[in-house]
């Protein structure tokens, strides 16, 4: 297959991907701090690959992304299912928010004395991994994508009902009989999944999953409500990434391509501090109406 | 009928609970007490004792509402997903009554405490379940809206419906409801005095 459609296809997908799970994250913790990055699964990918690449290295196998995903899977499809145990109780989320915050600036601390390392000894460092690329996407890459987000689009739509539920409020679950820990569940192990595939493929995109939601559900919410952020908004995440990355990749600087994931962050950054000025200035006038 | 025990001795951090209540078909209790005695605590631990189907809880602190969406996507959420124990009839009636119809548009973040009070109260009284549990139904709502509020547990009462309700003051209680005073004895949450309006 041609590769520019499998890399369009790719980063399409990695869009929609990052959107939803930040959607389904800032949902279910119903606060919008919340991201596969703050909450530190975006370290804790990068920290599994960095091991996994030293150990190839160390034991001289070349398949190390491949045998990294097997393995790596079914360990964050647990971690999925165990996160909602720090939600329980009366656990702040602010709490666990800057645990995931600290863990991931130890993960920048550990990746860059890594990296001194393998400068040092002169060894080959995956650099690429902390700003994400789609300069190695391939068939399979594709294939895993297209399957990881069927396998979401499948559970959305068994979920969806009570996901709608749910974001009416905490004690709707209790009054109306909703399973919370089935659904906290499904949410967390998504989050998990999807962004350990998206780093393990084509590496960390920052905090995009904490700013594309938000972006979504600015821009499209209001019009179709959940539909709108989960559907919609992602849709349209996965198009700007896809055009951002098509755009890098026509326009390389000196021969060499910037990485989307150092460009995205930077437009998904600005665009989300003018919505929130805008939305700012909007409630300011209200209130001033009120008066 | 049901009959709620609760005996803790760390029910608060500064007492222990030894309170017996009796909540008997077609009644409706109104727990009364003073600031800070547990009254809300001892609701929400009551509420805990029945399955999920039977009972429905209306809570005193404001409703968290994570996404900020008009009035009309709430009501559509609920008349799409026909939960079990939904009453549609009951729900349209409510909104109407409590005066949501005319503010559909709104935006949750726009409802003042009163209409952030009623909708809370629409979206839990229109479940048909045994036991009704509010904790101050009344607080932010107007005379009017008060008189309605208390018309409806009346009647939920009259169906056979039981009502257990933590309030301050006795004004708009229907007649023929049970006041169960709850007091402190030597850090000992009790039920006191009894009587009926």
């Amino acid at each position: 297959m041609d590769y520019l459609i499998l890399r369009i296809v790719s980063s399409f997908l990695t869009g929609v991907l990052l959107s939803q799970s930040g959607s389904l994250i800032q949902l279910g913790a119903r606060n919008i701090l919340a991201s596969p990055s703050t909450l530190g699964f975006d370290g804790l990918a990068i920290l599994w690959l960095l091991i996994f690449h030293s150990l190839a290295l160390f034991f001289n196998f070349n398949q190390s992304s491949e045998i990294s995903l097997l393995i790596g899977i079914p360990f964050f499809i647990f971690l999925g299912l165990m996160f909602p145990r720090f939600l329980k109780g009366n656990a702040k989320f602010e709490r666990i928010v800057l645990l995931g915050l600290t863990f991931n600036l130890l993960v920048g601390a550990v990746f860059s004395l890594w990296q001194f390392f393998f400068m040092a000894f002169n060894l080959p460092f995956p650099v690429e991994l902390w700003f994400g690329h789609f300069r190695f996407a391939s068939f399979n890459s594709m294939l895993i994508l297209i399957a990881t987000e069927a396998l979401i689009l499948v559970g959305m739509w068994g979920y969806f009902p009570k996901l709608k539920m749910f974001s009416i409020g905490p004690v709707m679950s209790m009054n109306w009989g909703l399973n919370e820990k089935s659904l906290f569940r499904f949410l967390f192990v998504v989050v998990a999944v999807s962004t350990f595939i998206v780093v393990n493929l084509f590496g960390a995109f920052s905090f995009l999953g904490l700013v594309l939601p938000i972006i979504a559900r600015k821009l499209w919410f209001k019009k179709a409500d959940l539909k709108g952020e989960f559907f919609y908004g992602s849709f349209l995440n996965g198009l700007s990434l896809m055009s951002i990355d098509l755009l890098c990749y026509h326009f390389p600087i000196y021969g060499a391509e910037v990485p989307v994931g150092l460009i995205v962050t930077g437009i998904g950054a600005v665009s989300l501090i003018l919505i929130l000025w805008a939305s700012y200035k909007d409630s300011e006038i209200v209130a001033n109406l009120k008066k | 009928m049901y009959k709620f025990e609760l005996r803790d001795t760390f029910f608060l951090p500064h007492a222990a609970c030894e309170v017996s209540l009796l909540l008997k078909d077609r009644e409706a209790l109104v727990l009364f007490g003073e600031n800070g005695i547990g009254k809300s605590t001892l609701l929400y631990r009551l509420a805990s004792q029945l399955p999920n189907e039977e009972y429905v809880i209306v809570e005193q602190k404001a409703s968290e509402y994570f996404y900020d969406r008009p009035l009309s996507v709430i009501k559509n959420i609920f008349l799409e997903l026909k939960l079990p124990g939904f009453n549609s009839m009951s729900f349209i009636l409510l909104w109407k009554l409590f005066g949501l119809e005319e503010k559909e548009n709104r935006f949750l973040s726009y409802l003042s405490g009163g209409e952030s009070q009623a909708l809370k109260l629409v979206l839990a009284l229109c479940k048909d379940a045994s036991v009704y549990f509010l904790d101050e139904p009344s607080q932010f709502l107007d005379p009017e809206k008060k008189k309605i509020l208390y018309e409806r547990l009346e009647e939920l009462r009259l169906k056979g419906k039981q009502v257990l309700v933590v309030e301050h003051q006795k004004e708009n209680l229907p007649k023929g409801w049970k006041i169960q005073e709850l007091v402190f004895n030597d850090y000992l949450l009790q039920t006191g005095a009894e009587w009926t309006i």
